[in-house]
Protein backbone atom coordinates (compact mmCIF):
# COMPACT_ATOMS: atom_id res chain seq x y z
CA UNK A 1 0.00 0.00 0.00
CA UNK A 2 1.13 3.56 -0.60
CA UNK A 3 0.94 6.60 1.52
CA UNK A 4 0.86 10.23 0.59
CA UNK A 5 2.06 13.41 2.31
CA UNK A 6 1.47 17.21 0.96
CA UNK A 7 3.82 19.67 1.57
CA UNK A 8 2.00 22.74 1.11
CA UNK A 9 4.62 25.10 -0.48
CA UNK A 10 4.95 28.16 -2.82
CA UNK A 11 4.01 25.59 -5.69
CA UNK A 12 0.39 24.64 -3.57
CA UNK A 13 2.27 21.66 -2.46
CA UNK A 14 4.38 18.73 -3.00
CA UNK A 15 3.38 15.22 -2.73
CA UNK A 16 5.55 12.48 -1.78
CA UNK A 17 4.67 8.95 -1.38
CA UNK A 18 5.94 6.28 1.16
CA UNK A 19 5.43 1.95 0.62
CA UNK A 20 3.74 0.72 3.89
CA UNK A 21 6.31 -1.99 3.00
CA UNK A 22 9.64 0.14 2.50
CA UNK A 23 11.31 0.93 5.50
CA UNK A 24 13.64 3.16 3.80
CA UNK A 25 10.10 5.41 2.55
CA UNK A 26 8.82 5.36 5.70
CA UNK A 27 12.25 6.97 7.24
CA UNK A 28 11.94 9.31 4.51
CA UNK A 29 8.50 10.34 5.34
CA UNK A 30 9.87 10.41 8.84
CA UNK A 31 12.60 12.86 7.86
CA UNK A 32 9.96 15.18 6.42
CA UNK A 33 8.66 14.98 10.06
CA UNK A 34 11.39 16.16 11.56
CA UNK A 35 11.88 19.16 9.30
CA UNK A 36 8.14 20.09 9.49
CA UNK A 37 8.69 20.18 13.63
CA UNK A 38 11.80 22.19 13.32
CA UNK A 39 9.94 24.58 10.86
CA UNK A 40 7.31 24.98 13.20
CA UNK A 41 4.39 23.21 10.82
CA UNK A 42 1.89 20.92 11.51
CA UNK A 43 1.26 17.99 10.04
CA UNK A 44 -2.72 16.30 9.88
CA UNK A 45 -4.71 13.17 8.95
CA UNK A 46 -8.37 13.59 7.96
CA UNK A 47 -10.28 11.84 10.86
CA UNK A 48 -13.64 9.46 10.39
CA UNK A 49 -15.50 12.47 11.07
CA UNK A 50 -13.97 14.45 8.19
CA UNK A 51 -12.11 16.62 10.40
CA UNK A 52 -8.61 17.33 10.81
CA UNK A 53 -6.55 15.36 13.45
CA UNK A 54 -2.92 16.40 14.74
CA UNK A 55 -0.33 13.87 13.31
CA UNK A 56 3.39 13.70 15.16
CA UNK A 57 6.09 11.62 14.44
CA UNK A 58 5.52 10.06 17.63
CA UNK A 59 1.34 8.80 16.76
CA UNK A 60 2.16 8.59 13.01
CA UNK A 61 1.27 5.00 12.01
CA UNK A 62 2.48 4.51 8.51
CA UNK A 63 0.03 2.01 7.68
CA UNK A 64 -2.97 3.27 9.21
CA UNK A 65 -2.43 6.77 8.52
CA UNK A 66 -1.47 6.89 4.83
CA UNK A 67 -2.87 10.72 3.60
CA UNK A 68 -1.34 13.59 5.07
CA UNK A 69 -1.02 17.17 4.69
CA UNK A 70 1.91 19.51 6.32
CA UNK A 71 0.79 22.75 6.77
CA UNK A 72 2.58 26.32 6.77
CA UNK A 73 3.79 27.89 10.02
CA UNK A 74 1.13 30.10 10.66
CA UNK A 75 2.11 33.68 12.61
CA UNK A 76 0.28 36.36 13.39
CA UNK A 77 -0.79 39.18 11.05
CA UNK B 1 16.26 67.99 -47.92
CA UNK B 2 13.39 67.77 -45.69
CA UNK B 3 12.67 64.28 -47.21
CA UNK B 4 15.99 62.96 -46.12
CA UNK B 5 14.89 64.59 -43.17
CA UNK B 6 11.84 62.32 -42.36
CA UNK B 7 13.20 59.31 -43.65
CA UNK B 8 16.21 59.55 -40.95
CA UNK B 9 14.05 60.09 -38.09
CA UNK B 10 11.32 57.62 -39.11
CA UNK B 11 14.78 55.03 -39.38
CA UNK B 12 15.73 56.17 -35.59
CA UNK B 13 12.08 56.02 -34.13
CA UNK B 14 11.95 52.17 -35.62
CA UNK B 15 15.53 51.36 -34.26
CA UNK B 16 14.74 52.84 -31.13
CA UNK B 17 11.55 50.79 -30.63
CA UNK B 18 13.46 47.83 -31.75
CA UNK B 19 15.62 48.17 -29.19
CA UNK B 20 12.99 48.44 -26.84
CA UNK B 21 11.29 46.04 -27.42
CA UNK B 22 13.85 43.63 -27.15
CA UNK B 23 14.98 45.09 -23.96
CA UNK B 24 11.14 44.66 -22.25
CA UNK B 25 10.79 41.39 -23.90
CA UNK B 26 12.94 39.14 -21.23
CA UNK B 27 11.09 40.37 -17.97
CA UNK B 28 7.72 40.42 -19.53
CA UNK B 29 8.41 36.57 -20.58
CA UNK B 30 9.75 36.73 -16.79
CA UNK B 31 6.46 38.43 -15.36
CA UNK B 32 4.52 36.44 -17.91
CA UNK B 33 5.79 32.86 -16.40
CA UNK B 34 6.10 34.36 -12.43
CA UNK B 35 1.93 34.97 -13.00
CA UNK B 36 1.76 31.47 -14.81
CA UNK B 37 3.28 29.47 -11.79
CA UNK B 38 1.61 31.62 -9.22
CA UNK B 39 -2.21 30.56 -11.06
CA UNK B 40 -0.40 26.82 -11.19
CA UNK B 41 0.17 27.19 -7.82
CA UNK B 42 -3.25 28.28 -6.75
CA UNK B 43 -4.93 25.54 -8.59
CA UNK B 44 -3.34 22.88 -6.67
CA UNK B 45 -3.87 25.10 -3.77
CA UNK B 46 -7.25 24.69 -3.87
CA UNK B 47 -7.81 21.46 -5.09
CA UNK B 48 -5.98 19.99 -2.02
CA UNK B 49 -7.91 22.59 0.32
CA UNK B 50 -11.57 21.06 -1.67
CA UNK B 51 -10.30 17.61 -0.94
CA UNK B 52 -10.24 19.22 2.84
CA UNK B 53 -13.57 20.15 3.03
CA UNK B 54 -16.96 19.03 4.34
CA UNK B 55 -19.87 18.98 1.78
CA UNK B 56 -21.26 22.32 3.40
CA UNK B 57 -18.00 24.03 3.75
CA UNK B 58 -17.20 23.42 -0.41
CA UNK B 59 -20.01 24.45 -1.29
CA UNK B 60 -20.04 27.68 0.99
CA UNK B 61 -16.26 27.97 -0.54
CA UNK B 62 -17.71 27.65 -3.96
CA UNK B 63 -20.04 30.30 -3.73
CA UNK B 64 -18.81 32.91 -2.01
CA UNK B 65 -15.17 31.95 -1.22
CA UNK B 66 -15.18 31.43 2.51
CA UNK B 67 -16.41 29.32 4.88
CA UNK B 68 -17.08 28.23 8.41
CA UNK B 69 -15.61 26.15 10.94
CA UNK B 70 -17.07 24.91 14.05
CA UNK B 71 -14.65 23.92 17.02
CA UNK B 72 -14.79 21.82 19.58
CA UNK B 73 -15.83 24.00 22.08
CA UNK B 74 -18.55 25.22 19.34
CA UNK B 75 -17.41 28.19 18.35
CA UNK B 76 -18.05 29.15 14.62
CA UNK B 77 -15.35 31.00 12.79
CA UNK B 78 -15.58 32.35 9.16
CA UNK B 79 -12.34 31.61 6.98
CA UNK B 80 -12.11 34.56 4.59
CA UNK B 81 -8.97 34.76 2.68
CA UNK B 82 -7.06 36.58 4.73
CA UNK B 83 -8.48 36.92 7.87
CA UNK B 84 -11.06 34.72 10.26
CA UNK B 85 -13.70 36.11 11.87
CA UNK B 86 -15.54 34.67 14.85
CA UNK B 87 -19.11 34.12 14.70
CA UNK B 88 -20.52 35.57 17.67
CA UNK B 89 -22.37 38.98 19.00
CA UNK B 90 -18.49 40.74 18.97
CA UNK B 91 -18.29 39.51 15.29
CA UNK B 92 -13.62 39.89 16.41
CA UNK B 93 -11.87 39.70 13.30
CA UNK B 94 -8.14 37.62 13.44
CA UNK B 95 -5.19 38.10 11.37
CA UNK B 96 -3.17 35.36 10.93
CA UNK B 97 -0.61 34.60 7.85
CA UNK B 98 2.08 31.83 6.40
CA UNK B 99 5.20 32.64 6.73
CA UNK B 100 6.96 32.12 4.24
CA UNK B 101 4.26 33.03 1.44
CA UNK B 102 2.07 30.19 -0.08
CA UNK B 103 -0.93 30.56 -1.76
CA UNK B 104 -4.27 31.81 -0.20
CA UNK B 105 -6.28 28.15 -0.04
CA UNK B 106 -3.35 26.94 1.51
CA UNK B 107 -3.28 29.22 4.34
CA UNK B 108 -7.30 28.92 4.81
CA UNK B 109 -6.32 25.22 4.85
CA UNK B 110 -3.97 25.62 7.62
CA UNK B 111 -6.48 27.94 9.37
CA UNK B 112 -9.13 25.51 9.56
CA UNK B 113 -7.24 22.68 11.03
CA UNK B 114 -5.85 24.37 13.55
CA UNK B 115 -8.68 26.25 14.50
CA UNK B 116 -10.43 22.80 14.59
CA UNK B 117 -7.63 20.92 16.41
CA UNK B 118 -6.38 23.60 18.77
CA UNK B 119 -8.62 26.76 18.87
CA UNK B 120 -6.47 27.96 21.83
CA UNK B 121 -3.31 27.62 19.87
CA UNK B 122 -5.10 30.24 16.90
CA UNK B 123 -6.14 32.47 19.67
CA UNK B 124 -2.74 32.73 20.76
CA UNK B 125 -0.96 32.98 17.54
CA UNK B 126 -3.57 35.45 15.47
CA UNK B 127 -3.59 39.16 16.16
CA UNK B 128 -6.98 40.18 16.95
CA UNK B 129 -7.78 43.86 15.14
CA UNK B 130 -11.64 44.02 15.96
Amino acid sequence: MTGRIHITNAQGDTTRTWDTADPETIRETEEVFREAQRAGRLVYRQAENGKGEQVTLETWDPVEHTELTVTPRLVGG
Amino acid sequence: MSAWLVVGTTAFVVAALVVLARLLAGPVRCAHRALTRRRRAELRAKALLLSWLSPGQRSQYRARGWFDVVTSTGSRYRVCPRKVVRMDARRSAYCIEAAPWVPEADQMLAKKLLLETDERRFLATAYRYR
